[in-house]
């Protein structure tokens, strides 16, 4: 057994959904609602690798997290660390 | 006298700081305030600094170490207060009402505290996998794992959202090579 597995939690099968079959349901419906019952599966026992990630996928939330970052890092920066800083210098002199 | 490369050392993490804070918290106010404090600690400290080395990283670790141990009294004390785990109430949303709206903000607050760092250090700030090691305070690979980890669980939590940017067959496709390729190669 993974160590890392949710105790208690089956492993992931393919064809052993706990979703109620019903007879009359399109075969795109319950296949889309087979595919959320295996993302749900999956997250909630391991976080995987993230290798074998859809690289394109990867790319743009390595594109997400950088447009974050950047927003804050390229704005300019307030008044306020400036003033703290100068006055921590001056207070450093003073000793 | 040595103090004033160090100053202007500082003047010039402090934008990529801020950003650091606001990516770990998710809120500029509080992000503010954890550099403020930062910095107070960072001229306390100075002599601790050793010249010629990462002034940045040194800088980044007093700000996450000011965060995650904010974190850590804020969890005890909600605990103490009513026994509810603050983290868990974090990382267990709906995930399925949750998963068409989910910003990269939301998906950042759901992962695990040392996840969130690593991806943040490594994929936002565009830090090596050795200086994010530094600064986390572990060892290279157990960085390049939480990266790994991190990287799958966004995507987990965002795959619809991104995907749904390619149009609804890039949507469809990219919850198959999740998903069902998953079953096929099982």
């Amino acid at each position: 057994m993974g160590i890392q597995m949710t105790s208690g939690k089956p492993p992931l099968v393919p064809g052993q959904f706990t979703t109620e079959r019903d007879e009359n349901e399109p075969p795109e419906a319950r296949a889309d609602k087979e595919r959320r019952e295996m993302a749900l599966r999956q997250s909630e026992s391991v976080a995987g690798e993230g290798e074998g990630l859809d690289p394109r996928l990867q790319a743009q939330i390595g594109q997400k997290l950088k447009a974050m970052f950047n927003e804050v890092a390229k704005a300019p920066v307030p008044d306020k660390f400036l003033d703290l800083l100068d006055k921590l210098e001056t207070q450093e002199k003073r000793k | 006298m040595s103090k004033e490369p160090v100053k202007q050392g500082f003047i010039e993490a402090i934008p990529n700081l801020r950003a650091f804070a606001v990516s770990l918290c998710g809120n500029l106010e509080r992000a503010d305030d954890l550099v403020q404090e930062t910095m107070l600690k960072a001229f306390k400290n100075i002599e601790s600094f050793q010249e010629g080395t990462n002034l940045k990283a040194w800088l980044f670790t007093i700000l996450r170490n000011t965060y995650f141990s904010d974190r850590r009294r804020l969890k005890r004390e909600v605990e103490d207060a009513d026994g509810i785990h603050a983290g868990r109430v974090a990382v267990h949303p709906e995930q399925h009402g949750h998963m068409d709206m989910c910003e990269l903000k939301d998906a950042l607050g759901q992962l695990h505290d040392d996840q969130r760092e690593a991806v943040i250090l490594v994929c936002a700030a565009g830090m090596s996998y050795e200086e994010a090691a530094e600064i986390a305070g572990c060892a290279v690979g157990t960085i390049k794992s939480r990266v790994n980890r991190a990287r799958a669980k966004l995507s987990e939590i965002m795959c619809v959202a991104s995907a749904e940017e390619f149009g609804p067959d890039a949507a469809t496709e990219a919850i198959l090579t999740q998903s069902v390729g998953h079953v096929r190669s099982a």
